[in-house]
């Protein structure tokens, strides 16, 4: 994909040739994102300075949750495994923290462990279920309809293995104190895991943007194009698809662990289907196959969820529905999409007037 | 010697045990016909078929408490409305999605979010309770069994076979698998597919319909009731072979069958839990579905 784009950047001036709205849309127009870029990370940097602290507090959440549907546009929007049943991984690591936490000890040494066992046990249970499913080519929506499942159960083992999970009343969770394991010990709090948050969001970013640009990403996108070609050209797309997915799951185990840190409590729902559907409408609304869509559909969505649900009493749900149904029906490219287009059109209109002959806009 | 004595001895409970299970089979069956119509011929994964589910269910807790008219109404209308709202949706969302299959997945899925929490705003999210239209036992020699049960495995059982009937013997039916198999060919023969589609997903949906009114006298009715009877629906489509009706009979016997008599055995998450699994490894064994030649 990334040797597409240059000619795409090209062939837009030139009239009558339609521009294929390409999926990967970061990267093209450096200047332009570099700034973007740059005003998004800049506006996180200061936002302690400018936001009350209950703001601070939804937008570290925001940020934990980015990181997940970062893992989830991962598989979705780059490799087209649509999965209902994400959060499945987003709460196992997320129950092995808090379990870790709870039970053994709220050391640094227990919380390195626990980020390391919630990334790497979930992107196993991640191998092992991609890996069973796929090598028997199990079609999309069987897939997406196994994992709808595997997530229900997840959800409802988690409300009735109260021992462990203390049931449908949550998990309550002590703070967590990280440091230098037997030297310094502090809890890590407010502002300071803010940044903390800030600084894994970037860093899983550009782990996944990495990973994207990397061969195994251009196969990855080869397989969502057309898997049957894929195939015929040689890439082994089980075990790619298998690789992306336990990759993605132990990424979203993380994200896990850091909302036990960041929350304190844990309930069966982080589990279930709702939040597996929730992550795949912020990143449906922030433009899928962008990695940075992810992120702004999430921070934005959490943002409104937030604000206006209180003045909407509980029919945010029902707003998030009519969304997803306009989306997919109009906008199936999201925000960044959106954007696209509209700049699209804008420097075709500018072309034409500049050459001053009219053609299709072909969009 | 204990072993015969306790077969004996339990005769009744073994009775019952497999009625219970035949009847909530007998349910399955009916929704999972729904979807095999709906996704099995047009390929729709329609992930609001739970909510349609749900919304017969409240069709006749409405009829037989909030207006007063009865159960009986309510289990009429119940198809019919559902099968508007299923009308609804093929017109408005899915008929612009057959270019692109997969996507009905999402957008089907917004209509079941849309669809949930329209009916918590309006009847708010607190379960409601739907009293039983005909209370009392039938004596069945071997055991007494509740008479309203027994009327709702007749019923299934009916509508099961006429649907069959219907789509295997009549001309119609032919026609309609004619336009599923080969859109080209068919309206080549002058068979009007768009016509057709909306027909198919408005019989499915009034099928799930009738089961969700079906079931509400048997269980607590709310909002979310109808995501298992979903996934349950597919897991039986897919088990007996998408694309073939008569593969939802063995499909539902598996799904419906080993959690109800799981459920009685062990705890009911457990026996879910086992039945996905079971359901799993059939699937990774025999993608094509147990029925699904070729």
């Amino acid at each position: 994909m990334g040797g597409d784009e240059s000619t795409t950047e090209r062939a837009v001036g030139a009239p009558g040739v339609a521009s294929p709205l390409s999926v990967s849309v970061a990267g093209r127009e450096l200047s332009g994102t570099t700034a973007l870029a740059a005003l998004g990370v800049g506006f996180l940097l200061f936002a302690p300075a400018i936001l009350a602290d209950y703001l601070i507090q939804i937008l570290t959440l925001s940020l934990i949750f980015a990181l997940f549907a970062i893992s989830v546009d991962l598989l979705w929007g780059y490799t087209g495994i649509l999965t209902f049943g994400h959060a499945v991984f987003l709460g196992g690591g997320a129950y092995l923290m808090g379990t870790l936490l709870e039970a053994v000890g709220t050391g640094p040494a227990i919380v390195y462990a626990g980020l390391a066992a919630g990334t790497v046990l979930p992107g196993l249970l991640g191998l092992v279920v991609a890996g069973v499913l796929f090598s028997r080519g199990i079609s999309e929506d069987y897939f997406t309809i196994i994992t709808l499942a595997l997530a229900i159960i997840a959800e409802q083992i988690a409300v009735s293995w109260s021992s462990v999970t203390n049931g449908a009343n949550g998990l309550l969770v002590p703070p967590a104190r990280v440091g230098i394991p037997g030297v310094v010990a502090t809890e890590l709090t407010g502002v300071p895991f803010y940044y903390l948050c800030v600084g894994v969001l970037l860093a899983g970013y550009l782990v996944a943007r990495r990973i994207v640009d990397s061969p195994f990403g251009r196969a990855l996108v080869a397989i969502n194009e057309n898997e049957t070609k894929a195939t015929a050209l040689g890439y082994d797309t089980e075990k790619y698809k298998t690789l992306v997915f336990g990759v993605s799951s132990g990424m979203a185990g993380f994200a896990g662990t850091l909302y036990v840190l960041s929350e304190r409590f844990i309930s069966p729902p982080l589990l279930g289907f709702v939040q597996s559907t929730d992550v795949l409408i912020w990143v449906l609304v922030g433009g899928r196959g962008t990695l940075v869509g992810g992120i702004l559909g999430t921070i934005s969505l959490r943002f409104f969820e937030n604000t206006i649900s209180g003045a909407l009493a509980f029919s945010w749900i029902l707003v998030l529905g009519i969304v997803l149904i306009l989306i997919v029906l109009l906008f199936p490219e999201g925000l960044v999409g959106v954007v696209e287009v509209a700049r699209e059109r804008l420097r075709d209109r500018r072309d034409d007037e500049a050459t001053d002959h009219s053609s299709d806009p072909d969009l | 010697m204990n072993c015969l004595l306790l077969a004996g001895v339990d005769t009744e409970l073994v009775a019952s045990l497999a009625l219970n299970a035949l009847s909530s089979i007998l349910i399955l069956a009916l929704s999972a016909l729904g979807l095999a119509v709906i996704y099995g011929f047009i390929g729709v994964i329609n992930l609001a078929h739970g909510a349609y589910f749900t919304v017969g269910a409240y069709v006749v807790w409405l009829t037989s408490t909030e207006l007063g008219i009865g159960f009986w109404p309510g289990f009429l209308l119940a198809p019919l409305v559902v099968a508007v709202v299923g009308l609804l949706t093929e017109v408005l969302i899915i008929q612009h999605l057959y270019e692109r299959l997969l996507d009905t997945i999402l957008a089907t899925w917004g209509v079941a979010l849309a669809i949930g929490e329209a009916i918590k705003l309006l009847f708010n999210a607190q379960s409601k309770e739907v009293g039983n239209p005909l209370p009392g036992s039938v004596d069945l020699v071997v055991t007494t069994y509740s008479t309203y049960r027994l009327f709702l495995m007749g019923v299934a059982a009916v509508v099961i076979t006429v649907v069959f009937v219907l789509f295997t013997r009549t001309d119609a039916g032919v026609r309609l698998r004619a336009v599923i198999q080969d859109p080209t060919q068919a309206s080549l023969l002058g068979l009007n597919e768009t016509r057709m589609y909306q027909f198919s997903f408005a019989f499915g949906s009034a099928l799930v319909g009738l089961a969700g009114a079906a079931v509400a006298p048997l269980t607590t009715v709310e909002p979310n009731m109808g995501i298992s009877y979903l996934v349950q629906s597919f897991f039986a489509v897919i088990l007996g072979g998408a694309g073939t009706l008569i593969g939802i009979v063995p499909g539902s016997v598996i799904v419906a069958g080993f959690s109800n008599v799981g459920t009685f055995f062990i705890s009911p998450v457990v026996a879910q839990t086992l039945v996905f699994l079971l359901v799993v490894a059939l699937i990774v064994v025999r993608p094509e579905g147990l029925l699904g030649g070729q």
